[in-house]
């Protein structure tokens, strides 16, 4: 009741936020950007990989939301309606960039086997493996990779990340299921390549 | 268990999650699969603890003013009247203005054109003023 209550609350304070917004209000404006804009901009980062345009895109995205503020719906949560122009505008962002895509049901088809996984305690220090987890996510497809980047992200759980992508939140499971198993496997190429020469036994 | 469906099972776990009992035996006997989940344990710390972006001071207020230096019909638009009052209106003047034109509307043109003039321009201000708004909405729609 109390949890109930104190969403109510906020959905108030929502609907106050954004009917100033719409009055021209130029703080209320700077106080919905100063309150989304670090996650929006971490869901950014984490998406490109990329500082350098966080700020840029962070920018692209509320520009967005202001242009959109007329038509929003009133009923969804502001939150995930900013979140989810954020993801358009990373979506955009990396056609522009022209990754060129992968198969996903050919890599998945090609994962490694069970065997022959080295300890990566032994193989990489803590930083190393970050640095293979960065260039691994890199070489994992976008469909997978973006849902598992954002489920990692503290305060997006499956149903933001579901409206996000447009999909229902048991199909953000799946895909950050599938995305971690291809880091995974990166990761493990990555590290073999490293002990490459050495016979597994010895790095374990 | 084998392996495979161990890792699967890895896979699905979250970091800190309690391993259940047919996994937890299946890796105190498999060296690799405990591997796999030290990694994937590893993969969870580096994703959780990724990069946070900090926006820069005065980042709110720079873009809260860009917004509205670029889309200021927008905010006018709204404090004006909003579209379903306006779409609520218009029928009823139409329907209003027609019922004045049947019923009294003779008598006055005969007698005195102005206060038909008068209703005419309203009329033509009111419709105009409609069709604006409805490209200034389009527009908003438009990519």
């Amino acid at each position: 009741m109390e949890r109930w209550g104190a969403r109510t609350e906020v959905d108030r304070d929502e609907r106050e936020l954004v009917r100033r917004c719409l009055a021209g209000d130029q703080d209320a404006c700077t106080d919905l950007v100063q309150g989304y804009a670090r996650m929006v901009g971490t869901v950014i980062w984490r998406a490109t990989g990329d500082d350098g345009v966080v700020e840029d895109l962070a920018q692209e995205t509320f520009l967005g939301v202001f242009r959109g503020l007329p038509h929003f719906d009133a009923r969804a949560k502001l939150s995930t309606w900013i979140y989810t122009i954020a993801h358009r505008v990373v979506i955009d962002h990396l056609r522009k960039l022209g990754r060129p895509p992968e198969e996903p049901d050919r890599l998945l088809r090609d994962s490694l086997p069970a065997s022959g996984v080295i300890d990566p305690e032994a193989a990489a220090t803590r930083e190393e493996i970050d640095r293979l987890v960065r260039d691994g996510l890199a070489r994992v497809p976008e469909k997978y990779r973006l849902p598992l980047v954002y489920a990692a992200i503290d305060g997006l759980d499956y149903e933001t990340i579901g409206t996000m992508l447009g999909v229902p939140p048991g199909t953000v499971k799946t895909l950050v299921f599938r995305g971690k198993r291809l880091l995974k496997d990166r990761i493990v190429s990555m590290l073999a390549a490293r002990t490459a020469g050495n016979e597994v036994s010895d790095a374990l | 268990m084998r392996c495979e469906e161990a890792q699967n099972e890895l896979a699905r776990e979250q970091g800190d999650a309690v391993v259940p009992g047919a996994l937890a035996a299946h890796l105190a006997s498999c060296p690799t699969c405990e591997n796999v989940r030290r990694l994937y344990g590893r993969i969870d710390v580096a994703l959780t603890q990724g990069a946070v972006w900090e926006p820069p001071v005065e980042f709110g207020r720079r873009v809260a003013a860009r917004a509205l230096r670029t889309a200021p019909h927008r905010v006018a638009d709204r404090r004006i009247v909003s579209p379903g009052v306006f779409d609520l209106v218009m029928p009823g003047l139409f329907v209003a203005a027609t019922g004045y034109i049947a019923g009294v509307a003779s008598d006055v043109l005969i007698m005195d054109a102005v206060p038909m003039t008068w209703l005419c321009a309203a009329l033509s201000l009111w419709v105009g003023a409609s069709f604006t708004h409805r490209v200034i909405r389009l527009r908003d729609l438009l990519p």
